[in-house]
């Protein structure tokens, strides 16, 4: 469970590809950035880490990092 | 020929739409608005106070006046309690006869029998017909079918006022050329717009349409890897004369119905609840798309606001006759209807 990993799946989930993201990517300022994407990461985090994020999560990141901090951080909670 | 601008502001005429049209047929409920013995829907239209419950017997609707001193039996609203009278304790039974009046000399009675109305349902919709008769309802189920539309206990519900005559916000619905100008921060962004592809079918007494994103915005293949049963659609469906139907992306349903108050008031109440491709996916998710729409309905309800009492207060200007374009065919259906049943053709 690395932050290259997640960077896979998100890239996966919004549909770009992997080589345009970064952990410091702002990623809702990516010009295919939508509310769909909103729900494929909601989708992504609870297929494939089974932790639950919000919208609002979503809304208070603004980094892929941000993202993988919240993912992480409720995976360890759950374990 | 289009409805005339004075039928938009006009007293008598209101109150012969009230016993005409809303008599005919007057949406009355859902499912779970009776889903339990005593549930009850008290509502006003007009001068008639009518309270329908589910009895022993089904659903059936009662005139709400007290046979003693004429209270309110239900008051206005939903609930769950006894068909009983709150001020000296009459009762009712299942069939609208008295049951008990405490207390009470029967020789000072001579009326034991509440008025009673004619209730029908199809697939957990409740239709009323304050004219004594049945209210049709057999072109309901197939709306229901072509919109995908499978009503459903509702997960938000809230009511809006609207200074306008009801007739406008009819209209304001049953078109889409409006999407791109009033709709910036709701329809638009969802990919629904004025040049969207458009079909339309109108009945006996409903109509429905079918929109299409345009090509270029079209999200299905996104929207169906998060929801395979779902799609990129908005269809709407219009039952004459006060409810409208709608189903989004095949994800969330959209129930609401016009309560006429006067010539220029009207009463938008609307409910949101969930088809069963939202049904389906992970909690987070039907949450998430649960406040989406939330937030969607209510954006695009206060952007339908202004324009139609914008609307209003044109109509009560002078001003010159209405002039329908090809995209608001639907709204020339809805004049036709409406000019047969009010003897205006």
């Amino acid at each position: 469970m690395t932050i290259e990993d997640f960077i896979d799946k998100f890239a996966f989930a919004i549909e770009v590809d992997t080589n345009t993201l970064a952990p410091d990517t702002h990623f809702k300022t990516l010009p295919s950035w939508d509310s769909l994407n909103t729900l494929a990461v909601i989708a992504m985090a609870d297929a494939d880490y089974g932790v639950t994020v919000t919208g609002r999560d979503i809304e208070a990141a603004t980094t892929v990092a941000d993202m993988w901090a919240v993912v992480s951080s409720k995976c360890v909670a759950t374990e | 020929m289009s409805i005339e601008r004075r039928d938009y502001n006009d007293s008598n005429v209101f109150t012969r739409e009230l016993e005409t049209l809303f008599a005919e047929r007057l949406f009355a409920g859902t499912q779970s608005d009776f889903a339990q013995l005593d549930d009850y829907r008290s509502l006003r239209i007009g001068n008639k106070a009518v309270s329908l419950r589910r009895t022993r017997d089904g659903v059936r609707a009662f005139n709400n006046v007290c046979l003693h001193r004429n209270a309110l039996i239900d008051l206005p609203g939903c609930g769950n309690r006894p068909f009983r009278c709150s001020y000296h304790g009459w009762s009712y039974t299942s069939d609208g006869s008295l049951a008990t009046a405490p207390l009470a000399d029967v020789e000072c009675m001579t009326l034991r029998q509440l008025d009673t109305y004619p209730v029908s349902q199809t697939h957990g919709l409740y239709f009323l017909g304050l004219a004594g008769t049945a209210p049709p309802i057999d072109e309901v189920a197939q709306v229901l079918a072509d919109t995908g539309v499978v009503p459903d206990a509702p997960f938000h519900h809230a009511s809006l006022e609207h200074a306008c005559n009801w007739k406008l916000l009819v209209e304001n619905v049953l078109e889409g050329y409006h999407l791109s100008f009033v709709h910036a921060d709701s329809f638009r962004p969802a990919g629904f717009t004025s040049t969207g592809r458009y079909t339309w079918h109108g009945g006996q007494y409903t109509s429905w349409n079918d929109m299409l994103p345009s090509a270029a915005s079209d999200k299905s293949a996104t929207i169906q890897r998060l929801a395979p049963q779902a799609g990129h659609y908005y269809r709407h469906a219009y039952v004459f004369p006060d409810l409208f139907l709608s189903n989004t992306n095949g994800l969330v349903g959209f129930l609401s119905h016009v309560v006429p108050i006067d010539a220029a008031h009207t009463q938008l109440a609307w409910q949101l609840f969930e088809l069963p491709a939202l049904k389906a996916l992970a909690p987070a998710l039907r949450q998430h798309m649960k406040d989406e729409a939330i937030a969607f309905t209510q954006q695009a309800l206060a952007e339908d606001r202004v324009l139609v009492e914008a609307c209003q207060y044109g109509m009560s200007a002078e001003g010159p006759d209405v002039q329908l374009q090809p995209q608001e065919a639907r709204i020339r259906h809805f004049h036709a209807l409406y000019q047969t049943r009010m003897g205006h053709v």
